[in-house]
């Protein structure tokens, strides 16, 4: 009885809405709220980046453990694909592995503006975070040849926007509009 | 005038939610030109002062904003936006009811407790037998006799610093008893 109470009073009010006289908002209300929405579609950049950091040091951290090669992990299984693949097959493999993740995950957990905006910034973000990751490695003592770190980061790059349109393509299809 | 936007020259509202969603600040923008004079000409209806009605509409399409990405597009636009609007519009209603239920019972009426000179009528209409018998004479001549703490001490036989801890006892007690009736 309520529901249908309710059901009809709604009804009453939509068509009052749809009918209604159209009266135009003062112009400085429409500006704060497009000022809103324009902030909020357009995150700060160094936020981002400070965010991608964080995703980071969780999941490239635990990406480490999957393989034997940093003296984290005991799985083999990684390393040898990798290193069967040749010293610079394993580098690009090494640095898609370890951004791929981050930015697959990231994909995810980012709000949608978030990904856009690394996606129109072109994945500068990406790029930058390995990058850091690279000079990290070099500070704990890695020796690594300037065409290895470049293949690296190459390997990083590509599969840091793969991974980043892979989870923003189905966040899209299984989550948009639905 | 046609708008355009996407790959479809004049795209519905719920192809420009899937943009918007999308993060798309111009699908926005054309949604809001259509409907941001219906809602505010709604909310003139529903609200009575203006700084009550533009709050109320910046509210709403805040609130559409954040729900954005739960639209679903298989369902048509404006009556999710009408729905939102009328919930902002009802959730300020219902704000509004209990700031002024709560306000005189809480605020003015114990401001009153407080003041001796201006408590007195008020004073008449409480219950004090709730309280205990010496909290009780205290809170009655210090409000209802309008006596100063050191006379009630010495028809109490006690000290006034006493005396303000059983009067400001008393008023705690009155207090809470308004807040447990609904106040």
């Amino acid at each position: 009885m309520g529901d249908k109470i309710n059901a009809k009073e709604w009804a009453k009010d939509f068509d009052l809405f749809m009918s209604g006289t159209e009266v135009q908002p003062p112009t400085h209300v429409s500006r704060e709220i497009f000022e809103f929405v324009r902030k909020d579609l357009n995150p700060e950049y160094w936020k981002i980046l400070a965010k991608l950091g964080a995703t980071h040091a969780v999941v490239g951290s635990l990406s480490l453990l999957i393989c034997s090669q940093f003296g984290m992990g005991t799985g083999v299984i990684v390393m040898n694909t990798f290193t069967s693949l040749g010293v610079f097959g394993c580098t690009v493999f090494c640095g898609a592995l370890f951004l791929g993740l981050t930015n697959f995950v990231a994909g995810f957990i980012f709000a949608i503006p978030e990904l856009n905006k690394v996606r129109r910034t072109g994945y500068s973000p990406i790029l930058l975070l390995g990058a850091v990751s690279l000079t990290i490695f070099l500070f704990f003592g890695a020796n690594i040849a300037l065409n290895l770190a470049l293949a690296w980061l190459m390997g990083a790059l590509i599969a840091g926007v793969i991974a980043t349109e892979v989870s923003f393509g189905i966040r899209r299809v299984f989550t948009l509009g639905r | 005038m046609k708008e355009t936007l996407g790959s479809s020259p004049d795209p519905s509202d719920e192809e420009l939610m899937l943009l918007y969603q999308t993060g798309q600040e111009r699908a926005f923008a054309i949604l809001y030109q259509r409907y941001s004079s219906r809602v505010y000409g709604f909310l003139r209806k529903r609200l009575s002062d203006q700084n009550s009605i533009e709050d109320v509409f910046q509210a709403v399409f805040v609130k559409l904003h954040r729900s954005r990405e739960q639209f679903n597009t298989s369902f048509t636009f404006a009556p999710w936006l009408f729905t939102i609007a009328r919930t902002v519009a009802l959730d300020w209603h219902k704000k509004q009811v209990v700031e002024t239920k709560y306000v005189p019972r809480s605020e003015v009426e114990l401001e009153a407790l407080e003041s001796p000179t201006s408590g007195t009528a008020e004073l008449g209409l409480i219950d004090l037998s709730v309280l205990p018998r010496t909290q009780k004479s205290a809170v009655e001549m210090r409000y209802m006799k309008d006596m100063s703490f050191d006379d009630i001490a010495r028809r109490l036989d006690t000290t006034p610093d006493n005396v303000r801890q059983l009067v400001s006892r008393g008023l705690k007690q009155l207090r809470s008893l308004f807040a447990k009736a609904g106040g």
